[in-house]
């Protein structure tokens, strides 16, 4: 259902954790890299992402080789502040002058996107949907909302055959003309949308009726059958999150740069 | 299985509209590949690496606009942008967790927009697809590009707004007129009262969401700076070199005088206080003739004001560095004038 980016040959690292505790890292990364001043911190959480990804049974490289855009539009974050600060000590000109303070906010940038982006694609390849959507149903989110998160993970295998069925059936009817124009543009987007579309809404009724069938929504509350358990990775997870967060109010407290 | 048999209150959505809400979010999460791809495409079409992509920004938009739209019913459009976000996040999207948070604020934003009218009418589903649409190169500005030139993010925010129009606006008012007129999708009105707006209730509404959205904008761009490093202010406005300040740097500048803030409801008794004169601060910037006034902003916008004339020969007035955060002392000067959290300094 998700991409597997990091080469799963073993079950360790994350990939023993809950759902909710690899959750609550994510969040604490994110913290981190968006609420920390300077790079001190940002760089130190990008070492911890690579270093928790060789640890769940994939090698840093391989997070990075598939991360080929992150890295490309990293790069381009850089690039934008370079050229957009001109305040701090003049380096070098290029056409406009690059300063120190230019190069040390594009990296600050470009690490923030690499760490967000380098642990969202952890997060998803150590975490199965399922666990999660069952986790955050746990928590006590009503279920019927719950559940729609539930449902459209089940609708995802299904939208991507029908949108792959769609396209080789418009490139064995000559339809899939490259976009040159903005016309080309809108045919692009009717005969391609419009099917996907009309497939899914025609099972909208079946669906709920089965739901329905099934006793969905006849309770207020419902139960739950399979728990998560907490493992001692678990509360390391958590702990390491709360150092994280912990580290990060250090920063700024400090204002580590 | 069950629990709990005590009568319920009507659920915001019935389980046909959460089907179909799953089913919106999910589609628009799956084709998110496919609008990417698009956007690529339509970035070699006019030779840029990056934002022309925005002209396609209404496809990520057109899902909570159609869920609304079809529903009828207030708060669909958040859940949809909130499980497309999900879903997209999970696929292994490019923009990480970040997108689950980008298309939760679409989807409100639908929901505010459409909230304008009963009736899913061209004119209200182009307006919410335009301003939910624009809030995401403002949210990506506030993460990844803080610092960029205002025209830059303009120019991609006025491309997102006529995408949001036309890709998600007309295109959910045009799917759904055809998927009621084929029998796909039944209209919600027939249950509903015709109550159709009027016009002034229209404009107001519509005129309440623009400046909503336009305050927003402004407040979150222009003033509100949540990751601001806390001991640095941006020297700003009618200067000759403006600069950044950091206290780290200016450390050595530090002198200590004996203040007493009298304040309105805060009294705080003469007690020595250490930071860098202001006045310092603007010779090294040297303000431009002609300029009369030094603002002192704080991180949530919070502005004092003083005469410039007064500040430069003043050393009661400090930048000091507190619990981390940069302070400004204003020995002499009312409770008003003692601006915490200091984010900038703006010479007018």
């Amino acid at each position: 259902m998700i991409a597997s980016l990091v080469a799963g040959r073993t079950r360790g690292g994350l990939r023993r954790a809950t759902p909710l505790a690899n959750l609550l890292l994510l969040l604490a990364l994110l913290a981190a890299v968006l609420a920390s001043p300077g790079i001190f911190v940002k760089l130190g959480a990008l070492l911890l992402v690579l270093g928790l990804a060789a640890l769940s049974g994939g090698a840093p490289r391989t997070v990075l080789r598939r991360g080929r855009f992150v890295l490309g539009f990293s790069l381009f974050l850089l690039l934008i502040q370079v050229l957009s600060v001109r305040e701090g000590g003049v380096l070098f000109s290029i056409g406009v002058p690059v300063t120190d303070r230019g190069l040390l906010a594009g990296a600050e940038m470009a690490l923030r996107f690499l760490v967000i982006v380098l642990s969202s694609l952890l997060f998803i390849t150590v975490t199965d949907p399922d666990r999660l959507a069952r986790a955050i149903l746990a928590l006590g989110i009503p279920y019927r909302y719950g559940f729609t998160f539930v449902l459209a993970l089940r609708f995802v295998p299904f939208f991507r055959e029908e949108y792959r069925t769609v396209r080789e059936a418009q490139r064995v009817r000559g339809v899939d003309r490259p976009i040159r124009s903005l016309k080309s543009l809108r045919r692009s987007i009717r005969y391609t949308v419009l099917p996907v579309l009309v497939a899914g809404l025609a099972r909208v009724d079946t669906v709920a009726v089965s739901m329905k069938g099934r006793g969905f929504d006849l309770h207020a509350k419902r139960t739950i059958t399979r728990r998560e358990r907490w493992h001692p990775i678990d509360l390391a997870v958590v702990g390491l999150s709360l150092l994280l967060v912990a580290v990060t109010v250090l920063a700024r407290e400090r204002g580590w740069q | 299985m069950a629990e709990g048999r005590s009568p319920r209150k009507k659920p915001l959505l019935d389980v046909r509209e959460i089907v179909l809400v799953a089913l919106l979010a999910s589609a628009g999460g799956v084709l998110s590949t496919y609008v990417g791809y698009i956007g690529n495409l339509i970035n070699r079409l006019f030779g840029l690496p990056f934002g022309a992509g925005q002209l396609i920004a209404g496809l990520h938009v057109l899902w909570p606009i159609l869920a609304r739209a079809l529903t009828g019913r207030f708060g669909s459009g958040t859940l949809t942008g909130l499980v497309k976000g999900a879903v997209e996040f999970l696929s292994g999207g490019t923009h990480g967790v970040v997108i689950v948070l980008v298309d939760l604020v679409e989807g409100i934003l639908v929901d505010l927009g459409m909230g304008i009218s009963r009736r899913p009418s061209l004119a209200v589903t182009m307006v919410a697809g335009a301003v939910a649409s624009a809030s995401n190169v403002f949210l990506f500005q506030a993460i990844y590009f803080t610092g960029v030139p205002v025209a830059f993010l303009l120019v991609m925010a006025g491309l997102s707004l006529v995408s949001g129009a036309v890709c998600g606006g007309y295109l959910a008012w045009d799917l759904r007129r055809f998927l009621i007129a084929s029998r796909i999708a039944p209209s919600f009105d027939a249950d509903e009262p015709k109550a159709r707006s009027t016009f002034g209730r229209g404009l107001v509404g519509v005129l309440a969401v623009g400046l909503l959205l336009g305050g927003g904008v402004y407040y979150y761009t222009s003033v509100f700076d949540p990751f601001a490093a806390p001991d640095r202010a941006k020297v700003q406005g009618a200067l000759v070199s403006p600069f950044v300040f950091r206290y780290s740097e200016w450390a050595k500048e530090a002198v200590t005088i004996t203040a007493e803030l009298r304040g309105t409801v805060t009294y705080v008794p003469p007690r020595e206080y250490a930071g860098v004169p202001l006045a310092l601060v603007l010779e090294r910037a040297r303000p431009k003739a002609g300029a009369t006034a030094v603002e002192v902003i704080a991180e949530d916008g919070y502005t004092a004001s003083f005469e410039l004339a007064a500040i430069v020969g003043d050393r009661g007035v400090l930048l000091a560095l507190e619990e981390g955060h940069l302070r400004l002392i204003g020995a002499g000067y009312d409770g008003a004038h003692w601006v915490d959290r200091v984010t900038r300094i703006a010479v007018r």
